[in-house]
């Protein structure tokens, strides 16, 4: 092989190396705006389900504060309380609020107030901390991509089962 | 007051035990309500309120078939001095169900076409409808029936306890049901040493000062069936004797008993309502305490003696039967009537022997019912280990007894709780089988806990329901 060709083998090899380059951060910089998508998705259906749930667990707690909640309602606050650990999992806070194991005698009205309000303050803390994400900027650069696929469920891996430890 | 444990030098006292320790001079002041035999989880407590119908059952055909006399045979019963319970100021001689209120039972149904149909749902029943039967009648009445099912439990609680027993004690006027009559015979039991009588145990958890199904308590029922409020004006309105107290305004005047029996024998609607109200709310229906497990001066000197025996017992081998002993006391003492009638036992696994106790489970609160429920477990394993250190097959040892027979929830006991490998076997485990199991862990710093909430009158299931949602919380 001739320098000549050597050097063009070697040039052609680097303009390669750099379009794999290229297309992998797009690929990277496309999944990253995805995620931050369904990360934007999930707080407001957190905002939807909660503004629901408060005012009508309210609405129980003001009429008979020390009543137990329904096994029905309970399994709903605590799908409730699940998903919003799992967004604001960075929220000390919020990471300190714990599901209701009822163990035979489900939680009063009051308490679940308790919780959803303190809840309701993690999601203003989290809007807050992603302005980006809820900023015109973000959406001005989405307009920028065009996607290939949807959005990933944010909840789709929150209830995979914890292996535990053996020993 | 001479209880027995004092009288024989036994070292457990009423605390420790399930059944009520004899007063060997007076009758305690408790009577046996069948109410709690019915509303039991355990099979054998059913089946002995299915033997008293059986019992009341029999009794009515001799009604039905003019039998009167033989009905009247049946119903007698003399008071059961061996069990030394009922309300009888002095001694322990009372009087049981004579001839004459047997004659009344017998012909209070002879007399109602309704009732001889209807039959007994419980036969408290009886109170309501025979103005000579009470509380203490009742459990006269319950005891002799069931004598032969005394007489197990107390053979089985002097083994459990390692208290004497006599061969070949004669116990006069027990209930042969092959036979439908009563017998005499004789039977290994503890001897009352006042009287070289035999002694019979009832367990704390089926008594109660007033039966749960009572005269006093249907009377709201009967009034509200019966009687209407007169005005002060109204002709219908008693006259009142000089010095007698004044009715108040639109109340009616207290009906005698004989009224209120004959009245509600012939109008069983009321009767039926009012049973049905009760048995809805049979969760309510709990044993009344002996007066010495509510003082709690008493408790907590109790306690501090636990403690301290506690303290004192070495890790290992040696003193292992010494902690099974003492943990079962402890057990025993705080979680009745929750956790009643625990029995030590030994199994081997992979050679090693391992030491439980297993308790009944009442199901006397939501959490326990829960447990019933999501863990089936009608009783629950505690796994003793005299040591300090837990490995991973100590959790896995009792792991593997927990099951469809034994429950899928149980208590790991041992000196502390040091390091994190009982946690994360049993979270582990947890996670690994289904359906799950859950095994909570106990030290010594636990068991104390228990017998300061106990010595203060409170109830230990919120600690263990606490310590249950602790860990299901942890291992989310």
């Amino acid at each position: 092989m001739t320098p000549q060709e050597k050097a063009r083998q070697t040039r052609e090899r680097k303009k390669r190396e750099e379009e794999e380059r290229r297309i992998q951060e797009e690929k990277e910089r496309e999944q990253e705006l995805l995620n931050l998508v369904a990360k934007k998705q999930a707080f407001y259906i957190l905002e939807s389900e909660l503004d629901g749930l408060y005012d009508e667990m309210d609405k129980l707690a003001k009429k008979a504060p020390n009543e137990p909640t329904t096994p029905l309602q309970l399994k709903i606050v605590n799908n409730f309380i699940k998903k919003a650990k799992h967004l604001m999992s960075s929220d000390t806070i919020i990471d300190e609020v714990e599901v209701f194991v009822p163990a035979g005698d489900n939680p009063e009205y009051r308490d679940i107030v308790t919780v959803l309000r303190q809840i309701r303050q993690g999601l203003q803390r989290f809007k807050t901390n992603n302005r980006y994400i809820f900023s015109k900027d973000f959406d001005s650069d989405l307009s920028d991509w065009e996607f290939d696929e949807e959005p990933p469920d944010f909840f789709a891996d929150m209830n995979k089962p914890q292996d535990g430890t053996t020993e | 007051m001479a209880l027995l444990n004092k009288v024989l030098n036994i070292p457990i006292r009423q605390e420790d035990v399930d059944f009520v320790m004899p007063d060997v001079d007076v009758d305690r002041r408790l009577g046996i309500d069948p109410f709690l035999l019915y509303r039991s989880p355990r099979p054998d407590f059913q089946q002995a309120h299915g033997l008293l119908l059986k019992f009341f059952r029999g009794v009515l055909e001799t009604v039905k078939e003019g039998n009167l006399e033989r009905a009247q045979h049946l119903l007698i019963c003399p008071e059961p001095g061996e069990i030394g319970l009922g309300y009888t100021k002095h001694g322990t001689a009372g009087s049981g169900i004579g001839p004459e209120i047997a004659r009344e039972i017998a012909y209070t149904f002879k007399n109602s076409p309704a009732l001889l149909a209807r039959g007994l749902r419980h036969i408290e029943e009886l109170q309501l409808i025979c103005p000579g039967v009470g509380p203490d009648r009742i459990s006269d009445l319950t005891a002799n029936v069931l004598k032969l099912f005394l007489i197990g439990y107390t053979q089985e609680q002097c083994k459990s306890w390692s208290l004497p027993l006599t061969k070949d004690v004669p116990i006069s006027h027990y209930f042969d049901f092959d036979e439908f009559a009563w017998r005499d015979g004789y039977f290994a039991l503890p001897v009352n040493p006042s009287t070289d009588g035999p002694l019979l145990f009832v367990p704390r958890r089926i008594l109660r000062i007033l039966p749960w199904i009572n005269y006093d308590d249907y009377l709201g029922e009967y009034k509200r069936a019966f009687l209407k409020p007169v005005s002060r004006s109204s002709s219908l309105r008693l006259k009142t004797r000089s010095g007698a107290k004044k009715q108040e305004e639109g109340e009616p005047a207290p009906a005698p008993k004989p009224i209120v029996c004959k009245v509600t024998s012939q109008n069983t609607a009321t009767l039926d309502a009012y049973i049905d109200r009760k048995e809805k709310d049979a969760a309510s229906a709990e044993p009344s305490e002996l007066s010495a497990l509510q003082d709690r001066a008493k408790l907590k000197e109790h306690a501090e003696l636990l403690k301290q025996e506690l303290a004192a017992l070495r890790t290992g081998n040696e003193d292992a039967y010494k902690y099974q002993d003492l943990v079962h006391r402890i057990l025993t003492f705080c979680f009745h009537p929750h956790l009643t009638d625990g029995k030590p036992q030994e199994r081997t696994h992979a050679g090693t022997i391992i030491r439980d106790l297993v308790f009944t489970n009442e199901g006397t609160r939501n959490f326990w019912r829960y447990l019933m429920q999501s863990y089936v477990n009608m009783f629950v394993v505690f796994e003793l280990k005299n040591k300090n250190e837990i490995i991973g097959s100590d959790v896995d040892q009792i792991a593997t007894y927990l099951g469809d027979t034994m429950g899928r929830f149980g208590i790991l006991v041992s000196r502390t709780l040091e390091g994190s490998t009982s946690f994360n076997r049993r979270k582990y485990i947890f996670n690994k089988e289904a359906p799950r199991k859950v095994i909570l862990h106990l030290s010594d710093k636990n068991l104390v806990e228990l017998l300061d909430l106990r010595s203060a009158l409170a109830d230990v299931t919120d600690f263990i329901q606490t310590l249950y949602r602790k860990f299901m919380i942890s291992i989310e």
